[in-house]
């Protein structure tokens, strides 16, 4: 037995040396069947199948890492959520607020990273580190561990520890050397010069707050600093100053005379309102109005039926456009109507700068046909047949918004050859159709509604007169 | 009882990973020594020297820059990502094969990864720093970087988590994180070998300081072993998805020759392959310089370029079907780009691209080849520069050709462009000298595990 190290305090353990695995792994197998608990081994790198002989529990750290990277990604998720959909919204393209698959490459990242801090930082307090003192570094030989010997260590607070004993048990596995090792005496104090230049660095490290809580607060009649006077003071022109580049010393020049500026070249005072012009205007208002105007100009485009939607569904609110068929718009002036377009109202957005004078004209031109074509101007209908009052009632009372009268199929069946026609009913009953069951259709449209047809139609309030020119038309319709 | 997995290892390879007759304390002496000489070898003192002087070129450059504003370099319209992005790619690109062997190739338990994995981690750790600087200098003022974290501010704004920008910020801010604590975990046991041999009070301190009071304790070792397993696991997901997530930054935009969902494999393959020519570049000169030849023997060289040829065919796969995308898809644009791509104003790019990254990793189809260390140094240069470019052919020539044929214009880096970039190497090469002076060049403890008679009973064998 060598003693190598200080004996000037308590008894650590027991520690002993070994020469190579087989024997250490031999030793370990052997020391766990004594009975030992406090007891470890010490290996320059990880000898394989040691665990299983020092019967070392497997750890937890796995449980902790999962639980750890689960919380990074609800962490994730939270944090996007809230960032993004609730506290700072981003409007890009109308594209939903909150949206999973964006979010996922951080969702990922944070995961990865509370599982990998957790990994490394879990392993490093279950084991106890940094610990930078331990009794067996006391010990010269211990010194190898981390080189080519092999040690293991038995603690003296172990139930069945006795130094004897186990000097000669290790010795008797093989041991090439056991020796005592001892606790220091010594206090763990920090070297003195490290004291004096730590608490240099903290004296000096205060000086920037310092600083800080000096201007805390306060004015100053000096200038500021520029640390990078490029981007402070930049060498351009602006609009009204001054230069000594022209004659007149003013940055700004006067258009020169004779000239025209870009996109002034036009002159649109005398538009010629023409087919062209029309259909360019609709053209237009198809492309920049009909999203939320709609297509006829009643308001009713796709974005204002999807915001109607998300606004019912509590997501949003919503202004609706406005029904530019109603008499209040048809009433505006056309000069009025040219600067809502180009300057934009409520939440109607400019769009001087999207569509060009020329076709802002042409728009309301367009408007002002659409508005004419839903204005529904009385028919006089004196002088006509009977079937021809019901020609104008089935356009006027939208049957023909349903119902055709050439055999093609809309909403509801079409119209011609209706007389003696045997059909099929909702209750799977037949029926010939005659006089009395178209009558009984309009005024009752579901009564006996015919099978394979939506149940959509609404009741017609019609005179007794206009039913039978109705009707008059359909039976001609053969 | 007896553990002979990696037995078995060593009688199918005749080639055994350590070369040479080495046992455990020889280990520890080769790897100690380089740390423990009083002076370095003169190549040291040489390739530090020029590290440093560059690395001064490189602080001049930027502070040259913040000065002065971002139009010191050529970024202009329709170029507006020129080489700032270009070198950021192409540095974290190479960061990528340090993890990719220290995880990957761990989980796959390809134990000839021992030699080399410190080398390569440290490599990505430079790497990525490096890259991380292009991207933090190029949003003109500096002092306003952290704007890409999500951290409270006074305008009450947060980051945009929909923009592959900030995927970016996370992605490579994550990855460097995981690397570092993944290089450090492998690095303790090793520093607690240097601190239980070094003579000064100096070297005991700071090795001890790092080294946590590691005492090689096997319930210490046993969690240490399960976290490393865990570690690697996290980061094989983790190195595959940071080059995705630098390849959204361009597939995510509208921009011809750009928006194409082979990107992220494209670039990952690109990524590993870049990053092993880049420890080939460097391990070659190292294990001559530092006389690491029986731990970081021919065989490693060899599985390298392999991986290298590997690679190299998976990125010249690409190349080849982007263009036949282009095609395929009947979209005009596309197939402009593409036919502008190679025969265009940068055609001398793009076929300095193809020679370097298809054509020259071809020759190590040659186990003589593999083996000829001039040769495969040589060819670990190509790469690199083929590399590069390939960033270079992918930023510029889809910009250079605008959607507006009026906006067209040929991008010429300032010398500016040309310094950081130059700089940036210099960056790289001081931490890593500093890295192979002070530090284990070589996992001991995981180089012992591979010794035969590291296993118990290996004598009966």
């Amino acid at each position: 037995m060598t003693e190598t190290s200080n004996t000037n305090g308590e008894l650590y353990g027991v520690m002993a040396e070994f020469d190579d695995v087989t024997t250490l792994c031999n030793a370990a197998d052997k020391v766990r069947d004594a009975g030992y608990t406090k007891w470890d081994c010490h290996t320059p790198f990880p000898v394989h199948g040691l665990d299983d002989l020092m019967g070392i529990k497997f750890t937890k750290l796995p449980w902790v890492v999962l639980i750890m990277g689960l919380t990074g990604c609800s962490l994730a998720v939270l944090m996007q959520w809230w960032m993004n959909a609730v506290d700072y919204p981003y409007d890009i393209s109308g594209k939903p607020q909150w949206s999973l698959p964006a979010n996922i490459p951080v969702i990922f990242e944070m995961t990865v990273l509370f599982s990998a801090f957790t990994a490394f930082f879990g392993m490093w307090i279950a084991n106890g580190l940094p610990l930078w003192y331990s009794p067996l570094f006391r010990n010269k030989r211990f010194a190898r561990v981390t080189d080519d010997k092999f040690f293991v260590s038995i603690e003296a607070t172990d139930s069945l520890f006795d130094s004897a004993k186990a000097h000669a048990f290790l010795s008797s596995l093989g041991a090439s050397n056991t020796e005592d090792v001892y606790h220091s005496n010594e206090t763990a104090a920090l070297p003195g010069s490290l004291k004096g230049k730590m608490i240099v660095l903290a004296c000096l490290a205060t000086i920037p707050l310092a600083m800080v809580y000096n201007s805390y607060g306060k004015t100053t009649t000096e200038p500021r600093v520029h640390l990078v006077p490029d981007m402070d003071k930049q060498d351009k022109f602006r609009a009204q100053g001054q230069t000594t580049l022209f004659a007149d010393g003013r940055m700004s020049r006067a258009q020169i005379e004779g000239t025209i500026a870009q996109g002034d070249l036009e002159d649109h005072s005398n538009n010629v309102v023409n087919a062209a012009f029309v259909a360019r205007g609709e053209e237009r208002f198809n492309i920049y109005c009909s999203v939320c105007h709609g297509f006829n100009g009643q308001g009713d485009g796709t974005v204002h039926r999807r915001a109607t939607e998300l606004s019912d569904a509590g997501h949003a609110a919503w202004v609706p456009p406005a029904n530019l068929t109603l008499e209040m718009y048809a009433d505006k002036s056309d000069e009025e109507l040219f600067s809502t377009i180009t300057n934009g109202i409520r939440t109607m957005p400019a769009y001087g700068g999207q569509i060009p004078e020329k076709d802002r004209w042409a728009i309301i031109v367009y408007l002002r046909a659409l508005q004419l074509a839903q204005k529904g101007e009385p028919v006089d209908m004196t002088g006509m047949t009977s079937e021809q009052r019901g020609e104008v009632l089935f356009a006027s009372k939208s049957c023909s918004t349903c119902h055709t009268v050439d055999g093609a199929r809309l909403v509801g069946p079409p119209l011609n050859g209706l007389i003696g026609q045997e059909i099929i009913l909702d209750d799977d009953s037949t029926l010939v159709i005659d006089d009395d069951y178209i009558l009984k259709s309009i005024a009752n449209p579901m009564a006996q509604a015919r099978k394979g047809y939506p149940k959509a139609m609404l009741e017609v309030a019609l005179t007794d007169e206009e039913l039978t020119d109705l009707l008059n038309y359909i039976k001609s319709q053969n | 009882m007896a553990n002979s997995t990696s037995i078995d290892h060593v009688d199918i390879f005749p080639e055994a990973l350590v070369q040479g007759t080495h046992d455990f304390h020889s280990v520890t002496e080769t790897v100690c020594g380089i740390i423990e000489a009083p002076k370095p070898p003169k190549a040291w003192y040489i390739i530090f020297g020029t590290a440093l002087a560059l690395l001064g070129v490189l602080g001049a450059m930027i502070v040259y820059l913040v000065t002065t504003g971002v139009g010191v370099w050529g970024n202009n319209q329709p170029v507006a990502w020129g080489w700032p992005i270009v070198n950021f790619v192409f540095w974290v690109g190479i960061g990528h094969a340090g993890t990719l062997i220290s995880a990957v190739l761990f989980l796959f338990r390809q134990d000839w990864r021992t030699g080399i994995n410190r080398f390569s981690e440290a490599m990505t750790i430079f790497a990525v720093v490096c890259a991380g600087m292009f991207p933090a200098i190029h949003v003109g003022r500096v002092w306003f970087i952290w704007w890409v974290f999500p951290l409270p501010n006074q305008m009450a704004m947060w980051p945009n988590f929909r923009s592959p920008l900030l995927w970016d910020v996370f992605a490579v801010s994550t990855y460097f994180s995981v690397s570092l604590l993944f290089w450090y975990m492998g690095l303790v046991p090793d520093l607690a070998s240097v601190r239980d041999r070094a003579v000064t009070k100096a070297k005991r301190f700071w090795y001890g300081l790092f080294s946590l009071g590691w005492t090689g304790s096997n319930r210490q070792w046993h969690r240490y072993e399960r976290a490393y397993l865990l570690l690697a696991a996290l980061a094989t997901p983790l190195v595959l998805s940071v080059h995705s997530v630098v390849s959204f930054d361009f597939a995510t935009s509208q921009l011809a020759g750009w928006h194409t969902t082979i990107f992220p494999p494209y670039f990952v393959a690109g990524a590993i392959f870049s990053g092993f020519a880049m420890v080939l570049t460097l391990s070659i000169p190292a294990r001559k310089i530092f006389g690491l030849e029986e731990l970081i023997t021919l065989r490693h060289i060899d599985n390298m370029t392999k991986v290298i040829m590997a690679t190299g065919m998976m990125v010249g796969y690409a190349y080849a079907m982007e263009f036949f995308m282009a095609w395929y898809s009947g979209n005009m644009y596309e197939g402009f780009t593409f036919i502008n791509r190679a025969f265009g104003p940068y055609a001398w790019a793009y076929w300095i691209m193809v020679s370097c990254n298809v054509l020259s990793p071809q020759i190590f189809w040659f186990k003589k080849i593999r083996r000829n260390l001039t040769v495969v140094f040589i060819m670990s240069l190509f790469v690199n520069v083929g590399m590069w470019f390939e960033r270079f052919v992918i930023t510029v020539t889809s910009l250079n050709r605008d959607f507006l044929p009026s906006s067209w214009h040929y991008f010429t880096p300032t010398w500016v462009d040309i310094c950081t970039l130059i700089g940036s190497f210099g960056l790289f090469f001081t931490l890593f000298m500093l890295f192979c002076r002070f530090l284990p060049q070589v996992a001991i403890s995981e180089v012992k595990n591979v010794l035969p008679q590291a296993h118990p009973h290996h004598d009966a064998h």
